[in-house]
């Protein structure tokens, strides 16, 4: 082993980024030099091309080969030489082209962490003010207003109980109004939403209208069903065609009679759903 | 091998040598082979090919290579002696560098047309610089970028920036204020139509400014320490173009004409929040740190 | 169809309909749904459930399809609807200048219960007008201001599957002795039970549309020309379908003689030529002169001012998210189609670092795209391939609709948190306000109001005062971004 002239520090190195080559002035008036190449493969000899002189680099390997990566990575090159980094987008050469070069995002050091909102160097445009903006603003509460206070606002029944008990009672009362309600023309729905309760009033209607050997068949037909706890979907499934000649107010009228104790039965019940007892209950009205 | 035979391969040699010359000399492009072959069909190929050679390495000829086929080119002897004193390395690399003419050429693209390796080439370069036969010239096109041309050479602009640039540096702020003035010219030249009245047609058409128009304007205004073309002009009221603050539509003599224009429409509502302009928008969730509940650009615009 | 936009969607109906239906709504948006199934994923009581599906399609926001059986159904939500009604101040507000106050009211009640009966219209409109005026002179008012309604288009039938096209929009028969009955607590069957209105969102869209480009082009030239262009497109209606990408051709003499006949802009009469000349030799090219025959006549080029329109609001947003160099080089690659990056560091003038710092943040946010074309001679050393910058229209629309969503879902969360947050004052706001105009109603004035008024002490007061103008700042955000998605919706229309 040779000896070596000196030992430079690699920051005192001049980096040229066209050839990836560390230069340093050599007393013969040349300049010693190694390549980023040289250096990643734990290379610590710079030599002079013009004279016999050789310096040792000092340089940490690992923080070296982390700047590098940090460098290469920006440029999507992975760390084989010529390799097309994996799912990253840019190949040194588009990026070359729109020019970012490695030597441009040396890391500098950072000692603290990123501020969680970098300041913004910009204002938003001013929003635009004038008195049908103003009108605007207003129409748009006057009809959250209305929608918050109809009765298509609905709120869940447990919140009802958590309130206190004076306010539970107004909102029961209200919730009575017939004007709070909200009706529903239920042939323009499918079925299976329409309330029990409505329901059950349109069987009514139905069996007082029907002649004594339809009922006869249709208690028979019930009288099977709950014995056999057939799906209540099959049952209704034979009244529609009859329920959609009803004219259409009647519906709407029971609507508002049964909303309320449609209403408190899920208030009472709010477990009840996906349960089929009502079915079976139902039995006793014909 | 009787007298005259050899006198006339002699008569031979001379001719050839002549001939080549003045084929080389009259395609400064180089001749290939074939060339020879078939302007001076009547020398026999095992003549030619050695006058060429002669000629090769007496350096009046030079061997170049382009898409598989040799092609030799005249080279002046007058220039030849610049580079007295260099070796053949020296020789290859100046000559390279003379191609390359006042654009100048990159030190990665000295490196693959001589093939020299990186040491060599350094050298080489060095030398021929401290001869003053080259120089290096910091290009405008990508910082640190030098590129290698003959000493005597003034840079082409493409390598300067031409007037925009000091020292190889963009004076952007020079480029804003004459994209402002130049602007506030058409503004100030459509206002005055507006005010002087006749037809919308005649209103619209007085707005239109020539460039000349501008670049006296401009000169007039003595802002500028360099002397601006009317090319430059042109350029700065292209940036106005690109701002949408003015078109451009050419007049019938084939000459460009602009005027100022406004916009059809108001910045729209997206950016009239902070969200719409936020840097940070893609990290912004429900949950997490970056929030719009706790957002501290939504807080301070709130709060204007 | 976005995770983003469905966070909206909850929103919108969570404020409108409370969080059942929101509940409910955000499961079918994500997928068509049985309702056993959302029961099961709302965790909401069944009757509820049932309540909110019927609200939804009441309100036509959310539309079912039967199945076999012809009782149990799959339910879709109705998106682009549900984003409606962030736009209906707007609707209301356009019928109000269109026509009057009373008609705003017939389209406020339809907006509200999503769709009525011509009767249920009128019965709902009185309640509210009905003070100091006579009821029956009232009522056939506003038969008569229905009816017109109807025949402008601004309303149209609920259609059912056996509705043929051209009863949308036939009259319904309203006997208003009828109406006259039940005003007066009787009950009596309805003439046109069961024949629900709807708002004809297309026809409201048409004149915002409208009022748009007459804006834009007031904006662009004069108010001359604005004038000139909403003629044009009233006259456009008389030949051509409504939202047709190019129009029939407009004879100009036809808008000359209207203008003339309104004499309101005597400079836009004396100049009328040189005015359809400015504008038709604009290079946005709105309008194109397609016949010569008297006095010629002129298409107007509604794709492509909507493609214009749209541009411009994409370089407004690149202009203000970035800056005005971003902008800049956005036109120059938008003018260019494909271009090299060294050509864009030249013509834009702005230093090359500067410049590819800009390139690389436009491309990042999806701004620009790059293509890059090996080159054709084998060339050796770095220039192997060139590279290009380009703009992919339909990806940033795409990309600044959900800018739009994310703002909105950002602006009505933070609506709903800084209302949270302060709940107690606004409850207490509230109660006092309420007490204080119970008050008045009495006819107690004086003393014991003012002590009750001060039970919110000054600072409340500012407090409150601040809060009400932050509120105030945010709901006209979300209506000035809902104008931004309108003009994309626009240009989509004619895509």
């Amino acid at each position: 082993m040779s000896v070596f002239h000196d030992e430079i520090e690699i920051e005192d190195f001049e980096y040229d980024e066209e050839e990836e080559m560390y230069h340093y002035p050599c007393p013969c008036g040349d300049r010693f030099c190694i390549s980023k190449e040289e250096l990643l493969a734990g290379e610590e000899i710079a030599t002079c091309p013009s004279c016999s002189l050789i310096v040792r680099v000092i340089y940490d390997l690992e923080t070296f080969i982390d700047e590098i990566t940090e460098v290469s990575k920006m440029s999507g090159r992975g760390r084989g030489r010529g390799g097309r980094g994996g799912g990253v987008s840019f190949n040194r050469e588009q990026l070359n082209a729109i020019g970012i070069t490695p030597g441009d995002n040396l890391p500098v050091l950072i000692t603290e962490p990123p501020p969680l909102y970098p300041p913004l160097n910009r204002k938003p445009v001013p929003l635009q003010e004038s008195l049908e903006c103003d009108y605007l603003i207003i129409l748009r509460q006057n009809i959250l207003d209305q929608m918050q206070a109809s009765g298509a606002y609905l709120r869940m029944p447990q919140a009802l109980e958590k309130i206190n008990k004076p306010q539970q009672e107004i909102s029961k009362l209200l919730a009575q109004l017939s004007s709070i309600k909200e009706k529903f023309d239920w042939q323009m729905l499918p079925a299976e939403l329409r309330p029990k309760a409505v329901a059950r009033r349109m069987k009514i209607k139905e069996s007082k209208s029907v002649d004594v050997d339809t009922r006869l068949n249709q208690l028979e037909k019930q009288e099977n069903n709950s014995v056999e706890a057939m799906d209540v979907t099959v049952k209704e499934e034979g009244e529609v065609p009859e329920e959609e000649e009803e004219p259409i107010e009647n519906y709407e009228d029971e609507d508002i009679d049964d909303g309320t104790d449609y209403a408190n039965n899920y208030f009472d019940n709010g477990e009840a759903y996906e349960d089929e007892e009502d079915n079976l209950d139902d039995g006793p009205i014909y | 091998m009787s007298k005259s035979e050899s006198e006339s391969r002699e008569n031979n040699e001379i001719e050839s040598e002549n001939r080549i010359l003045e084929l080389a000399k009259s395609k400064p492009n180089g001749i290939s082979n074939n060339d020879i072959k078939t302007e001076i069909s009547n020398i026999p190929p095992e003549v030619w090919t050695k006058t060429v050679n002669k000629l090769l390495k007496t350096g009046v000829l030079e061997l170049f290579k382009d898409k598989g086929v040799l092609l030799y080119k005249y080279k002046d002897p007058s220039k030849k002696t610049e580079v007295k004193g260099s070796d053949n390395e020296e020789k290859i690399v100046y000559k390279i560098i003379e191609e390359a003419g006042n654009k100048g050429i990159w030190i990665r693209d000295i490196r693959f047309k001589s093939n020299l390796n990186m040491t060599q080439l350094n050298k080489v370069l060095k030398s021929l610089e401290t001869k003053k036969f080259i120089k290096a010239v910091k290009s405008v096109a990508a910082s640190k970028k030098k590129v290698y041309m003959l000493y005597n050479l003034e840079p082409d602009s493409s390598v300067t920036g031409g007037a925009w640039y000091q020292d190889q540096d963009f004076e952007s702020e020079f480029v804003d204020i004459l994209n402002q003035q130049c602007f506030r010219f058409l503004e100030g030249k459509r206002e005055s139509a507006i005010k002087l009245g006749g037809g919308p047609l005649m209103c619209r058409n007085r707005s239109y400014v020539t460039t000349t128009d501008v670049h006296k304007f401009i000169s007039e205004l003595g802002i500028s320490k360099v002397q601006l073309s009317v090319d430059d002009i042109e350029s700065i009221l292209y940036t106005v173009v690109l701002d949408n603050k003015a078109e451009r539509t050419v007049n019938s003599n084939g000459e460009y004409l602009y005027r100022a224009i406004k916009p059809f429409l108001d910045p729209p509502g997206v950016v009239r929040t902070t969200c719409g302009i936020c840097p940070i928008v893609d990290r912004c969730g429900d949950s997490g740190l970056i929030n719009p509940k706790s957002c501290k650009y939504l807080t301070s615009w709130l709060n204007d | 169809m976005s995770a983003q936009q469905g966070l909206v969607v909850r929103l919108i109906l969570l404020e409108r309909f409370g969080d059942i239906v929101a509940n409910v709504g955000e499961i079918i948006f994500q997928n068509p749904n049985s309702l056993y199934h959302i029961a099961k994923s709302t965790k909401v009581p069944l009757g509820k459930v049932k309540e909110a599906l019927s609200i939804l399609i009441k309100h036509n926001l959310a539309s079912f399809k039967l199945n076999v059986d012809g009782i149990t159904a799959v339910y879709t939500l109705n998106i682009k609807n549900v984003f409606l009604m962030l736009r209906f101040p707007k609707f209301i507000n356009l019928i109000k200048t269109k026509f009057d106050e009373e008609v705003e009211i017939l389209v406020e009640e339809i907006l509200l219960k999503g769709c009525l009966t011509g009767s249920e219209v009128i019965l709902k409109a009185t309640a509210r007008l009905q003070e100091n005026k006579n009821i029956s002179v009232l009522i056939q008012q506003l038969k008569d201001k229905f009816a017109s309604l109807v025949t402008a288009k601004y309303v149209i039938k609920l259609s059912t599957p056996t509705m043929k096209e051209e009863d949308l929009f036939a009259l319904p028969n309203i006997d208003l002795k009828k109406l006259l009955i039940v005003l007066n607590g009787g009950s009596e069957t309805l003439s046109d039970a069961g024949v629900y209105w709807t708002i004809n969102f297309d026809r409201f869209h048409q004149d915002l549309r409208d009022q748009l480009i007459v804006n834009a082009v007031t904006n662009k030239f004069d108010e001359n020309i604005g004038e000139l262009m909403r003629i044009l497109l009233q006259q456009m209606y008389v030949r051509t379908a409504p939202w047709v990408p190019s129009s029939n051709p407009v004879p100009i003499l036809e808008v000359k003689e209207i203008l003339k006949k309104r004499n309101t802009h005597s400079q836009l009469i004396t100049h009328f030529e040189q005015y359809v000349n400015i504008l038709e030799q604009d290079s946005t090219g709105i309008i194109r002169k397609v016949g010569e025959a008297s006095g010629g006549s002129y298409q107007i080029e509604m794709k492509h001012i909507f493609n214009q329109l749209v541009w411009e609001t994409i370089e407004h947003i690149v202009n203000e998210k970035f800056d005005s160099k971003a902008s800049r080089i956005f036109r120059l690659v938008r003018s260019r189609h494909y271009i090299e990056p060294e050509q864009i560091q030249n013509l834009v003038m702005i230093p090359a670092k500067e410049a590819k710092r800009i390139l690389y943040q436009l491309l990042e946010e999806n701004f620009l795209v790059v293509n890059e074309l090996k080159r054709s001679a084998p060339n050796l050393g770095p220039n192997k391939s060139f590279t290009l910058f380009h703009i992919r229209l339909d990806q940033i629309i795409r990309n600044i609709m959900e800018l739009c969503y994310k703002s909105l879902y950002n602006i009505m969360t933070r609506r709903q948190h800084e209302k949270y947050l302060n709940k107690r004052l606004i409850d207490k706001k509230q109660r006092v306000d309420t007490i204080t105009h119970g008050m008045r109603v009495q006819g107690i004035s004086g003393d014991p109001v003012l002590d009750i008024e001060e039970m919110i002490t000054p600072p409340e007061t500012e407090i409150l005062n601040r809060i009400g103008k932050m509120l105030q700042k945010l709901s006209l955000t979300e209506l000035q971004i809902d104008d931004t998605m309108f003009s994309l919706e626009m240009y989509l229309m004619y895509d």
